[in-house]
């Protein structure tokens, strides 16, 4: 087996935060979120060979922790429950972010969502990939993948309570910051 | 959560939900609900990397360099 090379490690080490907020986003979890993330680096380090130089590594590493994910909710047969709150009492949500009320209403929206399309739109519309990268992370049609995001945004708009039709949503502020991003479209 | 029986992923369902389903989002709530999850993600993204996993990727390292060959 060839040595990992600086350059791999350090691809790691950079794609860290995103691969914790995708395992959070999936789970709901911190300390979940970062035991997924963990197995998905020792993984990835064991398996450093099947890797092609060149292409994303962001993108090889989604896919580890994406499988990974899944194949610890066969195991465990069911999908990962939260435990009420849980999740509120580790987060570490840096003060000057939106805060902790609407890191709980999201991650509550989620949750919401069947799974396919939870990973789908998180993979579309937080992560920055493009609808053919996340179709090939989670090895479906291009197609699936649009159908599931669109099918997300609807939900989610219904249960964070965002319409087209209502000025104010739940929060004024953000809501005018939204219409402030939308006009500049 | 017992969503995912009642609710089977097959796409199959995707053309007889096609209506609602694809029933196209107002731009502005497309940007409001984008705009709350990158905040979302980026809440998570924005914290510093714990130990943890700078000490897990040490000790990885050092279990494949020179002389600490583990096959």
């Amino acid at each position: 087996m060839q040595q990992v090379s600086d350059e791999f490690r350090d691809g790691l080490l950079e794609a860290i935060p995103s691969l914790r907020a995708f395992a959070f986003s999936l789970i709901g979890r911190p300390d979940r979120a970062d035991d997924l993330v963990q197995e998905t680096l020792t993984k990835a380090w064991a398996h450093h060979d099947s890797f092609t130089p060149g292409t994303k590594l962001k993108a090889w590493l989604y896919t580890i922790l994406r499988n990974e994910f899944y194949s610890q909710m066969r195991k465990k047969g069911r999908e990962v429950e939260d435990v009420d709150g849980a999740y509120s009492r580790n987060l570490a949500v840096h003060p000057e972010q939106h805060g902790r009320l609407d890191m709980e209403d999201m991650n509550r929206a989620l949750k919401e969502l069947p799974a396919d399309q939870r990973e789908a739109l998180i993979l579309v519309a937080a992560s920055g990939f493009s609808y053919e990268e996340a179709a090939e992370i989670c090895g479906v049609a291009v197609g699936t993948i649009k159908s599931r995001v669109n099918r997300a945004r609807n939900r989610l708009a219904e249960v964070l309570d965002v319409s087209g039709e209502t000025e104010y949503g739940p929060d004024p502020t953000s809501e005018a910051a939204i219409a402030h991003t939308a006009l500049h479209k | 959560m017992a969503k995912d029986s009642k609710d089977p992923p097959s796409e199959m369902n995707a053309a007889s939900h096609a209506k609602h389903a694809s029933r196209k989002l107002d731009k502005s709530v497309q940007a409001a609900i984008g705009a709350r999850l990158r905040a979302y993600y980026g809440g998570v993204e924005g914290e510093p990397i714990p130990d943890r996993f700078v000490e897990l990727l040490n000790q990885l390292e050092k279990k494949d360099g020179p002389g600490g060959k583990t096959g």
